[in-house]
């Protein structure tokens, strides 16, 4: 049977959703929870209720002091355990770590992946934007994996769980030292990298009413954006525009309010996951584009959304 | 939310861009509802997102500033009905010279807005820098002002026409891509697309720079070409402000304007490069091209000339896309030629903002009227795209040269300099030994003048009198009062024969045709309302056989309009022989002299009367000789074989050798005929003006039975007429005149010239213009005034001739 | 200093991918750009030089056509070019790397390299990576605010949510940028008349020795996305709608 290694990601002592779901997607294999920070015996039952066979605690009293260090020690598990492939969630922190163990190991690497056949080394990804789906072939003995994360959902699946100690003995913090970890401030999103977007078009008729859409945008963590019209009206400034002659955006979830749908408007945003509009105008573009459609004033439903949100 | 594909419309539009959109909007408000537009992607994909939405009235004919004046217009109003502004803003338009052919020309265009009825004023440069700081004004000679033009949004500009258009009942489907047609006999019957087929009774092809190719499908012909066609957009900058006019800086081939609080650079040059001569592709969609550094150098060397302050500037955006455009720079409007309710509305040089309502507006009409009722348009009209012009070789190599003709100087007489010798006349090589300078017209090379020995045979282009000014007069002047040979293979004819070819003849021309055999007989083909078709001559051959002869650029059109005069169980055969005949003209007093020394026949008066045609023997060849003159002189029209053409040539030069005979180019003819008051279709004479009108009543026979126009032609007589064609004669021997220069009576503007040349045998500028007076029209009316012509901004008197200035009596061409 | 800056030839975002054959794509017609974050690097290697002194080295593996889009990276200011030609879009990240290091071993090592967080076509995130371990020097990505000391880099690196860590790299070392580094400058119509005569040396990929049949990422397919057809319209009152709307955006597509 394969085996692989899955790195666990924790937070607040408890298994992250995400990583659980990782886990979903080596189903079939002989899996291996690497918990690298945070407690692996606390962790253990979880684990083992979502199929890990072997929770791997490389902690063992110490942290690890640098990314290099965390892919060094990625590389030494693999090698202790005979891992055939290694997953993890493809966040920001397990994209850097998975593609510095890569190159150290000198394996093949696909990050941020939306499908996997373990048993064909296959996985599918995004290429070009989201505008093609690529299955690529990874012909290595291992070979290391991000998913994307919320993709698989966490399936409950009985296993051992038997727990055991591992010191990577990784001495060397490498070439590079963290020296801080600086806590954002959600309020500055940027457009083009939130991960929910809501925009206001020309029937949020004045510059005041976007405060409507700040609202609903603060619940969702999300950016506000505007299409060429309310910017063309005055309404928003040029930075805030979703477009053609504005900025191309790609969350998980684009809200259009009062945005009749432009064609230029959609050559900035098509590529969102889920688009909802809200339009009072049935007929308006916008509908035959999105996913989800409200027809219906906005000053109506946009506050009456935020409260529920 | 997506739309089904209705089994059935009315009409269906192909072409979800400007034009397609404009289309639906006015059929539906002509009541036409039952209309679908399909778009192959998204509306505006195409072409229309890309264009820099400007909105400049003044055009080189009256009917395309009439197109142009609608989408003015219509653009300030639509959102009233709407709700979707165009984002039109009046910012006016600043052209401005750098060379002195420029400055004349924007001089002349002066004259021109006054016979259009547009404000373009001279501004001195102090305006112009307080207009544009960021101008450097170093170079520039003149410049002019137009206050009233702007830009538009292009996009919302065909938004809000679609919003209308649906508003009114039209159903626009996007994401429906055309595969083929469905044809029965000469009609489409059905649109095949990727969302299943959709039957009508009309079509309308509307689909930019993928029309050539859906053309060919259809089996029509529609000549256009791609060309890239790319802009810059600076980020901000100092000194560009919201609402600066439109700067058109013609001779670096650029325009600038504002754009979200920079500059948009755009550029209309030389030397464009084609692109998609294979295939445009069918996924295109808001699609930008790479880049050709090398091709760009040049223009972002002049943008920095013109804005000093540009080498400054971060350029935010270079955008290059393509556009279509057509062999002579004209649109492709109108029903197809051969086809029954299949429209074209395409080939737009990069003017189908500006024009586009225009063009829906009277494409409506065509299919809703039959014609383009708010006035024809034959300089777009499709029936000038001959079947060989979709030749790829042909399309392909004339392409780059039209972007850059936008900008260039308008030249008198100026020539197409890409995808020469299309057609030759069997003489062309001989010609081209005796020093020819071929013009092209509808790809045809015809001798327009001769060089005369050690002279090069090449055009030197200017407002003034250009070099061949003397040799054309000299040309002039030997059929005047000698004999020239002048070679118009060019024209067309066709042969019409067949038990009913008479009887459709007699409805469609004004004259009765009904002649003996060998009879020539001068007539216009007429419409409904009375106005001309066509100008013609027709030869009876035979009791059932015909031969008809018109312009070569008329071939067409005239040919498409005889036959759709034939009813469909007729026996009436028409055949254009146009390829199997060539034909030289010997004219002037000395021609009967000449024709004599290679022929036996009797060339008299008795022999061989004015207005007759029969074969005859000139050396080895036996053309249908046809006693006619466009120059007015006496003189006979061979028709001959093609490949007896240049026998028949070097015979006639052979006997003209003693008299002194002199080849003539087509400048001359043109002088010629307007010494004698000839007119020429469409320059004098076209659909909206009747025959009486235009002083051709004695070539209309009341005493005929039905023919079509008569009925409005009956009550025009009856009630009177309130315009006229006039002949006048500038007294002032030194302004040359082309077209449309405005005509004063007694200091009001009243007309415009319809077509002017210089008369070297009056020795003065001859033209022809309408003139107009809502209570009626009299020739004392007509000579009680006193009359001015505006050349350059300069008045000039003129005298009226209420017939021609030369040989008022015909007499001459009878002797 | 000597700056590399590792730029892919990508095609634009905004342009329409037309899949060809099994896992290719029709790359006539379609506007290749520089890769959108390398831009970010081009700006603060030029940054970094423009006060620094120095020069900066565009090194890009790619088509032929690639050309076009160094002269707009050096029209940003770059002084030169070096272009290793290879007829793959999609090369194995490692060869890349091996390619990129064997270009710079020729031309000389740099004092430091930059590349984008990662490339917008294959979006691989990890050649970067592939390329320190070859240098055998420390590499840190999505870098938004870099300073330079005597002998090591201070970078700021995002790691989602707005939360960021600060790292240390001891020089020289690679430097993967992504927004907010820098506003990368346009470039300005001389700059790009200049660009054009700038030196761009073009080396054949065989010619460093990089054999392309060892690559282990390999691209088996390429299907297009397809694009939406229609919204499901949501029914009954306000409330029902908007109910019904949370509830299809956190239990049927897990947005929110």
């Amino acid at each position: 049977m394969a085996k692989t290694g899955i790195l666990i990601e924790t937070e607040n002592n408890g298994v992250k959703e995400t990583s659980l779901g990782v886990m979903a997607a080596a189903a079939g294999t002989e899996i291996h929870a690497l918990v690298m920070d945070g407690d692996a015996a606390a962790a253990r039952e979880t684990l083992a209720a979502h199929g890990a066979a072997v929770v791997v605690d490389m902690a063992a009293g110490k942290t690890v002091q640098s990314p290099d260090q965390a892919a060094a020690a990625l590389a030494a598990a693999a090698k202790e355990y005979g891992l055939t492939a290694i997953l993890g969630t493809a966040s920001a922190i397990g994209k850097d770590i998975f593609a510095r163990a890569a190159a150290l190991m000198g394996q093949p690497l696909a990050s941020d992946i939306l499908g996997l056949d373990l048993e064909q080394r296959t996985v599918k990804k995004s290429h070009f934007s989201g505008k093609t789906l690529a299955t690529l072939r990874l012909d290595a003995d291992i070979f290391l994996c991000t998913v994307r994360p919320n993709l698989f959902e966490p399936a409950q699946a009985q296993a051992e769980g038997a727990l055991a100690a591992f010191d990577p003995g990784v001495a060397d913090a490498g070439g590079v030292k963290v020296l801080e970890v600086k806590k954002g401030d959600a309020d500055t999103l940027d457009l083009t990298e939130a991960p929910v977007v809501v925009t206001g078009g020309r029937a949020v008729n004045a510059a005041e009413n976007f405060a409507m859409l700040d609202a609903c945008a603060a619940k969702l963590g999300a950016a506000v954006g505007a299409s060429r019209a309310a910017v063309d009206a005055g309404f928003a400034n040029h930075a805030m525009q979703v477009g053609q002659t504005g900025k191309t955006v790609s969350p998980r979830l684009y809200i259009a309010c009062g945005v009749s749908g432009a064609v230029q408007h959609f050559a900035g945003m098509k590529t969102s996951k889920v688009i909802v509009a809200i339009n009072e105008d049935k007929d308006a573009p916008i509908f035959a584009k999105c996913d989800y459609g409200i027809v219906g004033d906005i000053f109506e439903v946009v506050p009456r959304l935020t409260e529920k949100l | 939310m997506t739309k089904e594909l209705p089994s059935h419309a009315k009409v269906v539009i192909v072409g979800g861009g400007v034009i397609g959109c404009a289309t639906a909007y006015h059929l539906t408000k002509l009541g036409v509802k039952d209309v679908v537009v399909l778009e192959r992607k998204e509306l505006t994909c195409g072409t229309t997102w890309a264009a820099a939405g400007l909105v400049v009235q003044l055009r080189g004919t009256p009917e395309m500033v009439r197109m142009t004046r609608h989408g003015y217009e219509l653009y300030q109003e639509i959102e009233k009905e709407t709700t979707q502004p165009t984002g039109f803003v009046k910012t006016g338009v600043i052209n401005f010279a750098t060379t002195q052919h420029r400055a004349h020309e924007l001089e002349m265009l002066e004259s021109l807005a006054i016979s259009f009825g547009i404000d373009n004023h001279p501004i001195g440069m102090d305006e112009l820098k307080a207009r544009w700081p960021l101008i450097n004004t170093q170079d520039i000679i003149n410049a002019y002002y137009m206050p009233n033009d702007g830009v538009v949004n292009p996009v919302d500009t065909a938004m809000s026409m679609a919003v209308g258009a649906r508003k009114n009942g039209a159903l626009i489907l996007e994401d429906t891509e055309v595969l083929d047609f469905e044809m029965k006999s000469d009609r489409v019957t059905a649109v095949v697309t990727d969302k299943g087929t959709i039957k009508c009774e009309c079509m309308v092809l509307a689909a930019g720079m993928w029309s050539r190719e859906l053309g060919r499908k259809l089996g029509i012909s529609v000549p256009l070409h791609a060309c890239q066609h790319m802009h810059f957009v600076t980020l901000p900058m100092e000194g560009a402000k919201k609402g600066m006019p439109i700067l058109r800086d013609q001779d670096g081939c650029l325009y600038f304007r504002e754009e979200v609080g920079g500059l948009l650079i755009g550029a209309f040059e030389y030397g464009a490069i084609p692109y998609g001569t294979k295939e445009i592709p069918s996924d295109w969609s808001f699609r930008e091209l790479p880049e050709d550094m090398d091709h760009l150098e040049p223009l972002m060397e002049a943008a920095i000339h013109r804005i000093p302050d540009l080498a400054e500037a971060e350029i935010r955006r270079i955008t290059t896309t393509a556009e279509s455009f057509t062999p002579d720079n004209m649109y492709i409007m109108g029903e197809a030629p051969g086809k029954k309710k299949l429209y074209t509305a395409c080939g737009m040089n990069s003017s189908g903002i500006l024009c586009g309502a225009g063009v829906g507006k009277k494409t409506a009409e065509w299919i809703v009227e039959g014609y383009p009722k708010s006035g024809h348009i034959w300089e777009a009209d499709n029936r000038r795209c001959y079947s060989w012009m979709m030749n790829i070789n042909y399309l392909r190599d004339r392409a780059p040269e039209t972007p850059g003709n936008l900008y260039g100087i308008h030249f008198p007489f100026k020539q197409f300099e890409t995808a020469r010798n299309v057609r030759m006349s069997p003489f062309h090589d001989r010609l081209k030994d005796r020093g020819a300078c071929f013009g092209q017209m509808f790809g045809y090379e015809r001798a327009n003048w001769f060089a005369p020995e050690g002279v090069e045979p090449k055009y030197e282009y200017s407002f003034h009198r250009q070099n061949w000014f003397d040799y054309s007069g000299e040309e002039h002047m030997a059929i005047r009062e000698n004999v020239g040979i002048y070679d118009l293979s060019s024209m067309s004819n066709f042969i019409f024969q067949g038990k009913d070819a008479l009887a459709v003849l007699q409805k469609i021309c004004g004259a009765d045709v009904d002649a003996p055999v060998g009879k020539v007989v001068y007539t216009q083909m007429l419409n409904e309302r009375g106005g001309i078709e066509a100008d013609i001559t027709v030869t009876r051959l035979d009791a059932d056989k015909f031969f008809i002869v018109t312009a070569g650029a008329n071939a067409l059109r005239d040919f498409d309009y005889i036959e759709r005069a034939i009813p469909e169980d007729a026996h009436a055969f028409l055949n254009d022989m146009s390829s199997s005949y060539a034909m030289l003209g010997v004219m002037g007093p000395n021609a009967r002299k000449l024709l004599e020394k290679c022929t036996d026949a009797d060339l008299s008066n008795a022999g061989f009367p004015y207005g007759t045609a029969r074969e005859i023997a000139v050396g080895y060849a036996t053309p249908l000789a046809v006693r006619m003159s466009y120059a007015g002189e006496l003189g006979w029209e061979l028709y001959v074989p093609t490949e007896f053409a240049a026998g028949m040539f070097d015979a006639l030069m052979e006997a003209g050798k003693d008299l002194g005979v002199r080849l003539v180019g087509l400048h001359a003819v043109d002088s010629l005929r307007l010494e004698r008051g000839f007119r020429h279709w469409p320059s004098d004479i076209d659909p909206e003006h009747t025959p009486l009108e235009a002083g051709l009543g004695f070539a209309v026979n009341f005493d005929k039975d039905d023919f079509l126009g008569k009925e409005a032609l009956l009550v025009q007589k009856q009630q009177g007429l309130k315009r006229k064609l006039v002949i006048f004669t500038v007294d002032d021997p030194e302004p040359l005149i082309y077209h449309d220069e405005p005509i004063y009576r007694n200091g009001e503007l009243v007309s415009e010239n319809t077509h002017g040349a210089y008369g070297h045998f009056v020795g003065g500028s001859i033209g022809m213009c309408y003139l107009k007076n809502g209570d009626g029209i009299t020739n004392d009316w007509i000579m009680d005034g006193k009359y001015e012509i505006g050349v350059n901004g300069k008045m000039y008197p003129i005298t009226i001739h209420l017939s021609a200035p030369h040989d008022p009596r015909g007499e001459r061409a009878k002797q | 200093m000597k700056i590399f800056v590792c730029v892919k030839h990508v095609p634009d975002t905004a342009a329409t991918i037309k899949v060809a054959g099994e896992a290719g794509y029709e790359e006539g017609g379609v506007k290749f750009v520089s890769n959108p974050y390398d831009e970010f690097g081009i700006e603060e290697a030029v940054k970094t030089v423009e006060k620094n002194g120095g020069e900066v080295v565009i090194l890009t593996v790619g088509k032929a056509g690639a050309a076009a889009t160094m002269r707009g990276a050096m029209a940003m200011g770059a002084h030169r070019g070096i272009l290793v030609k290879t007829d793959t879009q999609f090369l194995d990240p490692a060869l890349t790397a091996q390619a990129l290091k064997a270009a710079m071993d020729q031309d000389g090592l740099g004092d430091m390299v930059f590349t984008g967080k990662g490339s917008v076509d294959s979006e691989s995130f990890q050649t970067q990576y592939c390329l320190a371990a070859a240098l055998g020097v420390p590499v840190a990505n999505e870098v938004s605010a870099l300073s330079l000391g005597e002998g090591k880099a201070v970078a700021e690196q995002e790691t989602g949510g707005g939360d960021k860590q600060v790292l240390e790299l001891s020089l020289p070392c690679v430097i993967g940028a992504t927004k907010g580094l820098n506003e990368p400058r346009y470039p300005k119509f001389p700059d790009i008349m200049k660009a054009k005569k700038k030196e761009l040396r073009e080396i054949d990929i065989a010619d460093l020795g990089i054999d392309l049949s060892q690559g282990r990422i390999c691209l088996e397919t390429l299907e297009i996305v397809p694009e939406r057809s229609g919204a499901k319209m949501l029914e009954g009152d306000t409330d029902a709608q908007i109910a019904e709307l949370v509830r299809i955006l956190r239990e049927d597509e897990k947005v929110i």
